[in-house]
């Protein structure tokens, strides 16, 4: 009872964790955050279901496409809205407030594509149990927690061992300093975007197959902001651990109130943290510049 | 006098004169029932530009404040029978005790409190859908009772459009008085520059939480006249999308116009009420017209009409000069052998990195006091250090025989240290005069109460801080300069506001970082004049950091170098300056081999 419960926990905690991360490596490279977040992750989830149903395409094809689209949409928003509100000199609080049209219009988007109704993902993707001992195990959790650390791996791999990463890296250090060096920040900048929209994308194919995809799945970026957070604002490792620790303690209260507040917990922790530690577990604690 | 009156209460007697004639000419139902509507959400438009449009915070919960004061007042009316003013009281109350849960956020910047806002607002939508027979869950409580105020029954549209129109111009009438005086000129310093507003002795923390009291107050109240319109209350109109239209409306009408939030609210009521018919295209229209609009007028509808204006003149009320003397209000004790300031084996480390290390120093009254040091020495972490920025690791800083080590910012400022920036951070949308009035703010008193009754005191202190702020922009050779705004200035006269600025504040001892970099001869010149002026007639004490040599040996009594965050000279300027070391330091060491 307790594993099963571990394991769904652990794997509803890595998808927050992807989109926390997501969240991390704009903010640290081009301090946007994006509170439509989110909504990036319902683009993936529905995309990926029209790919599965209507293609009769396999599961990881779906993965794949839908984290291009989410990928193509997250650098649509840079280029054609945060990228020219900076340009033009535009403040974090008009790049926040732009970023809520995101989150407002991009639901009624899906809405009208894919309808108000919620979408299930067909069940055959993984319907095996793993027997662990004496319990069974749903193995569609199994999966989504085994995917979702390739994909971490694959981006640390990434970041740390090719040139493109390290560049990204770089700007998401010291914007100003890398640019003085000759890193074109506009280009790389677009290129994170991209690459987390993608990992929104993904977050909305594993999130689809666990409950269902729907036009307003997006709040969950709400969710994932708190596990980023919890794991300190702008640290991606934080928030891979964040993602992890907020997922387990949402699957372990949800059995211990009523259903109706399950979704309370993480708010909750949300704001609590915001009161009490805004740097979260693993903040890094920046030297206050006053120039 | 009547001019200034118009000035003042323009906006008032223009939203007096427009409900006033609906009222008269209106007759349907329909229409009635669209204006109350629309006023209403034009007192939650105006509520929440206090909170965004001055402060600068941008609360995403704004409608579940709204909700709070509407479940307040539709339980209390409902289910205990109380009075519908009382209830409207108590909705306004019980909001504005919500809103004290949020307040330690304060101190974040924008973006978390955002968010932190918005998790707020699913958590309370959560729980009015979930109240059991309090709340009447998700199906609402229906037969919320008509409001009876002292025996007036409001039960039809038209009085309930006079209802909500007087309780808008109330609000007007409130929110025009409060950000008249000493705190509506610190929340618009808070917006501009939160690091100088707090130099200034400005506890940000709480004058950002007032802000954010007083709109989810009014966010309360217009939530308990809506039920009782409705006689209805459920929980749609109070989830976080319903903020989202309300922070709509601000943006629309422009940040930091009441006027605007007017504008806003009667806007995007229309609108709605116009795009009814595809309710499925009204939240993409809107999200993507709000990011057009920051793309292209993050200013708002108001910001474009204000383009056309002379922006100069209608921000500040003007008073008639008292005839003040400077120097009395000015002048420190002139009585230099006392030590003002101690510096007790101080120590900053930013992880691995020393800044600072083991700094001893002592600064005399009314004296100036040199300190210099290579790029990199540690010069702006001292400053920082003592003014409230950064937290000594090891040591103690005493001023005036007072332990204030580790003290916050506006704590430091308010004992009298104030400084200057190295990147000078005015506020740039207040005029030059408005920018030293600030200053003033640790001097007088006025807050919410006295700016509400605008009696006599307050126009006297607020005459007072016209005046010094006057005096003092003369004393700094801006006069022609007073009412222009400070995004339009020029780099040497902002270094020069800002030190009326820190003036204004009757500082015991000044700050000056690096304030000649970046001038040309002539700016050093008169600078320097400045400077000794402020020594010789008023006794400030005056700590300065520069790169200048050449001007430092001519006007400070004292002397001290860093290198590498360690004190190596320290003494008489002429002194210091032939020191080995510090020679070694500027100009590098002989290599060995030569000596």
């Amino acid at each position: 009872m307790y594993l099963d419960i571990l394991v769904s926990g652990l794997a509803v905690g890595c998808i927050y964790s992807l989109i926390a991360m997501s969240f991390s490596l704009i903010f640290r490279s081009s301090g946007v955050l994006n509170i439509g977040t989110g909504e990036f992750v319902m683009i993936g989830g529905l995309v990926g279901y029209s790919v599965i149903s209507s293609f009769s395409a396999n599961y990881y094809v779906s993965i794949i496409l839908a984290m291009l689209i989410a990928g193509i949409v997250g650098y649509l928003a840079n280029t054609l809205i945060f990228h020219p509100i900076q340009k033009r000199g535009g403040q974090d609080v008009h790049v926040l407030i732009a970023s809520i049209g995101i989150l407002i219009s991009l639901p009624q988007l899906g809405a009208l594509i894919w309808g108000a109704e919620p979408l299930s993902y067909p069940n055959n993707i993984s319907q095996g149990q793993v027997n662990i001992g004496v319990t069974q195990i749903s193995g569609m959790s199994f999966l989504v927690i085994v995917l979702s650390i390739i994909v971490m791996v694959v981006f640390q791999i990434f970041f740390r061992y090719t040139r493109l990463g390290q560049a990204m890296r770089a700007i998401a250090d010291d914007r100003i300093m890398s640019q003085l060096l000759g890193i074109n920040n506009h280009k790389y900048i677009a290129f994170i975007f991209l690459i987390a929209g993608g990992l929104t994308g993904v977050a909305g194919v594993l999130l689809g197959p666990i409950y269902y995809a729907s036009y307003d799945m997006g709040t969950i970026g709400v969710k994932a902001f708190a596990a980023a957070v919890v794991g300190g604002f702008g640290n991606v490792t934080g928030a891979v651990i964040g993602g992890i620790l907020l997922g387990l303690i949402e699957a372990f209260g949800g059995t211990m109130i009523s259903s109706q507040f399950r979704d309370l917990i993480l708010y909750v922790i949300l704001i609590a943290v915001m009161l009490f530690r805004p740097t979260g577990i693993l903040g890094i604690k920046q030297r206050r510049d006053t120039a | 006098m009547s001019q200034s009156v118009v000035k003042k209460y323009g906006t008032l007697i223009g939203a007096l004169a427009i409900l006033a004639l609906l009222a008269f000419f209106v007759q349907s139902n329909y229409m009635l029932s669209l204006l109350s509507q629309a006023v209403i959400y034009t007192i939650l438009a105006v509520s929440l530009q206090l909170i965004f449009g001055y402060v600068g915070q941008v609360s995403l919960a704004h409608a579940g404040f709204f909700g709070i004061g509407a479940y307040t007042s539709a339980i209390l009316t409902y289910h205990y029978d109380w009075n519908f003013v009382l209830a409207f009281l108590t909705a306004g109350v019980v909001a504005a005790l919500a809103s004290l849960i949020l307040s330690p956020m304060a101190k974040l910047n924008e973006t978390y409190f955002a968010m932190s806002t918005l998790a707020f607002n699913i958590i309370l939508t959560i729980i009015f859908a979930n109240g059991g027979s309090l709340t009447g869950g998700w199906n609402g409580l229906p037969g919320i009772p008509f409001p009876n105020i002292f025996g007036w029954v409001v039960d039809s549209k038209k009085e309930f459009f006079i209802l909500a129109s007087l309780i808008l111009l109330v609000q007007f009438f409130f929110v025009i008085r409060i950000t008249q005086g000493r705190l509506g000129r610190n929340f618009r310093a808070i917006r501009d520059n939160q690091m100088a507003a707090s130099s200034l002795g400005i506890d940000i923390g709480m004058t950002k939480i007032k802000g954010f009291i007083l709109g989810c107050f009014w966010a309360g109240l217009a939530g308990s006249v809506m039920v009782h319109m409705y006689a209805f209350v459920s929980p749609e109109p109070f989830s976080f999308h319903e903020s989202i239209t309300v922070v709509l409306m601000v943006v629309l009408g422009g940040l930091g116009s009441f006027f605007g939030a007017f504008l806003g609210g009667f806007g995007v009521t229309f609108l709605n009420e116009l795009l009814k018919e595809i309710p499925l295209y009204r939240p993409i229209i809107y999200g993507i017209f709000i990011a057009v609009m920051m793309i292209f007028w993050p200013n708002g509808l108001y910001g474009l009409v204000k383009k056309f204006k002379k922006q100069t003149m209608e921000s500040i009320i003007k008073y008639t000069k008292l005839d003040l003397n400077l120097k009395n209000y000015l002048s420190q004790p002139f009585n230099t052998n006392q030590t003002i300031l101690k510096m007790d084996h101080v120590t900053k480390q930013f992880g691995g990195v020393v800044a600072l290390n083991d700094v001893d120093l002592e600064v005399k009254q009314g004296e100036v006091f040199g300190l210099i040091g290579p790029n990199g020495a540690g010069k702006t972490t001292f400053i920082n250090t003592i003014t409230g920025v950064e937290k000594p690791t090891i040591g103690k800083v005493t001023f005036m025989d007072k332990d204030i080590s580790g003290k916050p910012m506006h704590y430091v400022g308010e004992m009298g240290m104030v400084r200057t920036f190295q990147v000078s951070k005015l506020f740039n949308s207040m005029t030059v005069v408005e920018n030293v009035m600030v200053g003033t703010s640790t001097m007088i008193k006025n807050d919410i109460g006295l700016a509400l009754l605008q009696n006599k005191q307050f126009h006297h202190e607020e005459q007072e801080a016209y005046s010094i702020a006057m005096s003092l922009v003369k004393l700094v050779g801006l006069e022609d300069k007073a009412f222009d705004l400070c995004a339009n200035l020029a780099y040497g006269h902002r270094r020069l506001v800002e030190i009326a600025r820190a003036l204004a504040s009757q500082p015991k001892v000044l700050f000056l970082d690096e304030p000649a970099a970046g001038l040309n001869l002539k700016e050093r010149e008169n600078l320097k004049d400045l400077i000794i002026r402020l020594r010789n007639d008023f006794g400030i004490t005056i700590f300065i950091v520069e790169h200048d040599l050449n001007l430092l040996t001519k006007i400070c009594d004292h002397m001290a170098v860093l290198n590498f965050g360690k004190k190596i000279a320290d003494g008489l300027p002429l002194a210091v300056v032939r020191d080995p070391e510090v020679i070694q330091a500027y100009l590098g060491r002989r290599d060995k081999k030569h000596a």
